[in-house]
């Protein structure tokens, strides 16, 4: 097992240099000399050319995008344009308020998608099963940052429950229900289909019938062996979700004015703060790639058929080797 | 002998586009899903029809045109969904931006399909090597949520409609690279076509008679659904002030200046977005009921 | 051995869907005697494995809806028992075996957890206890104990259905079903899996209904057999009765359908015709269309078992042709 997560986190290097370097060649092509707008446009050519020199701007491409991965590895992705501010800096105050969201977003759309798909699946055709049905498919079609205004509009400035946005001195408890509810409610949607058509997959398999003619009681066989089976499709859309809930925290912090990194993203944008929008997208790629790397280690707990499959691999190189 | 049909087509080719229609006929939101997006593509065309003949005069009369005295008046008689802060009517507003979506959609995928197709078939059909650095390049895009490459894109070229495509469309390549990717592997593999290929067909014709019709129906259902994707996409980088700007009417972008006014009138915040949600819940139920008719394997 | 352990009695099992309503089951009777063995030959779509689950009370939800009958273990009458109840019947006093070895393993449980399961679930007993326990019955089945903590992918057919006899067995339940338990194994592997089921039986004294299509498989294990046809049972007696006597034209056919070393025949007389659709079944004899004895009446009037005497007295049969040999039942 041990074996197998080495293998998979040396496999993660060349992805990420491929991530990084589809960002860093995105972010090359913006127009404009950065060494103008750090010095403003009062400078002369010759302190122009001369900062170009010292931030390495006339090396070729391949040479600064090398440069960028070096310091990237000792944690340095450069100074804002704006403010002289170290990013990595930034980025690490700002990273905590994106993770908490979007694992409560994740959260919610676990504690509140699997059970209801279990239950939908359980009592297909239902009232319930047909309700649950339309509800996904509606919230799986709404944008997040819609259900965004529609939340504040009627809890914070209707019902005035809660607050309308972030703020320091609130609660955090309360200030983050409606971004989580924002954020979540896609994939919430989406957690729901995937368990119900999972488990109604997992429910007419045979091995659910010899579970139940040992005679253990309903809700053994639902949690032990369906939920089980069920769980790997599940994980997967979890996984494949959380790229697009980074995605979406950038919509959904700007509404709230949540200080996580998509709201520093998009003002970065607004600024024309280029190593800030570059630093803070190749975390966010780093972030993603991590976490399906996690997906695919928790894949390898729940079915053993990964592992021996893995292990098989091995036993296939080594012979060869 | 084949059985041939009166117009001199297989019976059997003829009866499997027809099972896939009957497929798709019996299910009814699929068939509502198709009916609201003709509507919509409809009212697109036929804006954008009376824009080029009366040279823009109903545009800017209905559209653009401000009206302080009306400014974030709540819907009535006459402002049937009421009117925005510059006292424009929603409705009309509402009405001219289905084609920055519709037409945003379906270009990009438009896009996307062709490019993703074209390095998919490649790396399908040459596999080896080609096959590996094409595949890794892809995997290397999936790893960047689309929205965030989007976002990159935009902030090096500037927020313009036709970057803010070429943003979208980029995000959407991989995905339709792995599909034709796996089509073509699946058909190059067939025996019928190696029976073509000890005959002497060009590359050309196995290309366009086998790979292509195999490759489509996949494509077709990944690209309803990806039309809806982009459409949400374009709306959030249009909200984010990073899309289609203002006054155009793009549904995001009223959305985004809707944001100031939610205390004083609601009315600008619900219904553009209902439209956003009207049109990608059609796009969702005809991508999950094509999928339904023409790939029985998936069916969920 | 001559008491009844488990009686089946006119049971209709229907499947209510969306499409038209199955009628799988019709007025199904059965007995199984205590330590005997008792085959249900028929093909497929004939009821089969909806009798057996029925009888387990396993039916496909919600469509699987019971229309009559008893099924009558030890006096009691199983299709009334609450669900608890039922969960102490099944495994402990009646277990199944299913079709497909494949298939009919979790997996994502070990093979020593998915048998220990069954074993704590019907006795007390501590983790320990209960390992020991599954070793022994492991090694019965002939798999040795190292192989409990493997998963299923990692066994062949034939050693799955071994542990799937484990689970059934764990517990010494007083009855086996087994629903075509070798029929998705290669044939060398066959003989060795009813061979183990033939030991344990003899070992624990378990009555078995064994289902199947093949006859051979039936000469060499049962008793007793019951054809069934269209959701009915047409013929039942002892091998003997049903193998010498043949009385019931569709018994006939099956065994015309088959090979046999000891007759010369140049070909094999199959039964023309296909089973009726179970959604709009006939008013009168199910074979009748089949049947090249039929008269008018055998279309129009529903033929009742008839006693045919035999061996224990137990052969009947449901066809007009016996009216004057047997005794209506």
């Amino acid at each position: 097992m041990l074996k197998y997560i080495i293998k998979r986190i040396l496999m993660l290097i060349p992805v990420l240099l491929g991530a990084t370097f589809i960002v860093f060649t995105v972010m090359d092509m913006t127009p404009g000399d950065p060494a103008v707008a750090k010095l403003g446009v009062d400078a002369t050519v010759e302190q122009i050319e001369e900062l170009r020199e010292s931030m390495g701007l006339n090396d070729p491409f391949l040479l600064r995008y090398g440069r960028f991965i070096w310091k990237l590895i000792q944690g340095d992705l450069g100074t804002s344009y704006k403010n002289d501010l170290d990013v990595m800096e930034q980025i690490m105050q700002r990273m905590p308020y994106t993770f908490l969201l979007s694992f409560a977003a994740l959260l919610f759309a676990i504690l509140v998608g699997v059970p209801a798909g279990i239950i939908s699946a359980r009592r297909q055709y239902t009232i319930f099963d047909n309700c649950t049905m339309v509800l996904t498919l509606v919230g799986a079609s709404a944008p997040h940052f819609w259900l965004g205004l529609m939340g504040v509009i009627v809890f914070a400035v209707k019902l005035g429950w809660l607050p309308a946005a972030y703020s320091a001195s609130g609660s955090l408890a309360t200030g983050i229900i409606l971004p989580m509810l924002t954020l979540g409610m896609n994939s919430t949607a989406l957690v729901t289909r995937m368990t119900r058509s999972a488990m109604l997959d997992v429910m007419n398999q045979d091995y659910v019938d010899t579970a139940r003619a040992k005679g253990i009681s309903e809700k053994t066989v639902v949690f032990r062996h369906m939920l089980r089976n069920a769980l790997i499709p599940i994980i997967t859309v979890l996984g494949l979700q959380f790229g697009s809930l980074l995605g979406g925290a950038v919509t959904t912090e700007t509404i709230f004015a949540w200080p996580g990194i998509g709201r520093y993203i998009v003002e970065s944008i607004s600024n024309k703060d280029t190593p800030c929008v570059l630093g803070a997208v190749v975390m966010l790629a780093i972030i993603v790639t991590v976490i399906n790397l996690l997906v695919d280690i928790i894949y390898a707990f729940v079915d053993p058929r990964i592992k021996s499959q893995y292990k098989s691999m091995v036993r296939r190189a080594s012979k060869n080797g | 002998m084949a059985k041939l049909h009166s117009k001199g087509q297989p019976v059997r080719q003829r009866s499997l586009m027809q099972e896939a229609w009957l497929q798709f006929k019996s299910n009814r939101l699929a068939i509502c899903g198709l009916i609201v997006i003709g509507l919509l593509l409809l009212i697109s065309i036929g804006t954008t029809i009376i824009d080029l003949v009366d040279g823009g005069a109903l545009y800017k009369q209905l559209v653009t045109k401000q009206n302080l005295l009306e400014k974030l008046d709540p819907p009535s008689a006459t402002h049937i969904l009421g009117c925005d802060e510059y006292g424009r009517d929603l409705f009309f507003r509402i009405l001219w931006g289905t084609r920055y979506s519709l037409f945003a959609g379906v270009c990009t995928i438009l896009v996307a399909v062709l490019i993703g197709g074209i390095f998919g078939a490649i790396a399908g059909y040459y596999g080896g090597k080609i096959d590996n650095v094409i595949m890794r390049v892809m995997d290397m895009m999936m790893t960047v949520p689309s929205l965030v490459l989007a976002m990159a894109i935009v902030a090096a070229l500037g927020s313009s409609l036709v970057n803010l495509l070429i943003a979208l469309a980029t995000s959407q390549v991989p995905q339709f690279a792995r599909i034709v990717r796996s089509s073509v592997m699946a058909v190059k593999g067939s025996e019928y076509v190696e029976a073509t290929k000890a005959v002497g067909a060009s590359d050309a014709l196995i290309i366009a008679k086998y790979i292509i019709p195999n490759a489509l129906s996949p494509v077709i259902v990944q690209g309803t659904l990806g039309v809806a994707t982009t459409i949400l996409n374009v709306a959030g980088m249009s909200f984010l002030g990073l899309g289609i700007q203002p006054p155009a009417p793009e549904w995001g972008s009223i959305l985004s200046s809707a944001r100031i006014y939610m205390r004083e009138a609601w009315h600008i915040s619900v219904f553009p977005g209902l439209a956003i949600v009207i049109c990608i819940l059609s796009l969702n139920l005809l991508g999950d009921g094509l999928r339904d008719a023409l790939d029985p394997k998936q069916k969920r | 051995m001559e008491n009844t352990i488990l009686e089946v009695k006119n049971l209709s099992i229907h499947y209510e869907m969306r499409e038209g309503t199955v009628k799988a089951l019709n007025g199904a009777d059965l007995v199984l005697k205590e330590g005997a063995s008792h085959g249900l030959v028929g093909e497929t779509g004939a009821g089969k494995t909806t009798l057996a689950k029925g009888i387990m009370g396993l039916l496909p939800k919600p469509y699987g809806k019971i229309k009559s009958g008893e099924v009558l273990y030890e006096g009691r009458d199983l299709l009334l028992m609450g669900k608890q109840e039922m969960q102490k019947i099944r495994g402990q006093h009646i277990s199944m075996i299913f079709q497909d070895p494949m298939t009919s393993l979790n997996p994502v449980m070990t093979v020593g957890d998915q048998i220990m399961e069954a074993i704590r679930n019907h006795e007390k007993l501590s983790r320990k206890d209960a390992a020991e326990k599954t070793k022994v019955i492991l090694e019965l089945v002939g798999i040795p104990y190292v192989r409990a903590q493997e998963y299923p992918h990692q066994f062949s057919g034939g050693m799955k259905q071994r542990v799937v006899i484990a689970i059934a067995l764990a517990c010494n339940p007083r009855i086996l079903i087994a629903d075509e338990p070798t029929t998705a194994l290669d044939v060398t592997i066959q003989a060795q899996v009813l061979e183990t089921i033939r030991d344990l039986r003899d070992k624990f004294h378990t009555s078995m209904l064994l289902i199947t299509h093949d006859l051979g498989v039936i000469a060499q294990n049962c008793e007793y057999v019951s054809v069934i046809y269209a959701g009915e049972i047409v013929e039942t007696g002892t091998v003997h009765d049903i193998f010498g006597r043949k009385l019931h034209p569709y018994t006939q056919g099956l065994f015309s359908s088959i090979p046999n070393i000891s007759e010369t025949v140049t070909r094999l007389v199959p039964i023309n015709g296909l089973m009726p659709d179970p959604t709009a079944l006939p008013e009168g004899c199910a074979f009748c269309e089949r049947c090249k004895y039929a008269e008018a009446r055998c279309s129009v009037e529903h033929p009742p078992l008839y006693d045919m005497g035999g061996e224990e007295n137990v052969h009947r049969v449901r066809c007009f042709r016996y009216e004057h040999g047997g005794e209506r039942v």
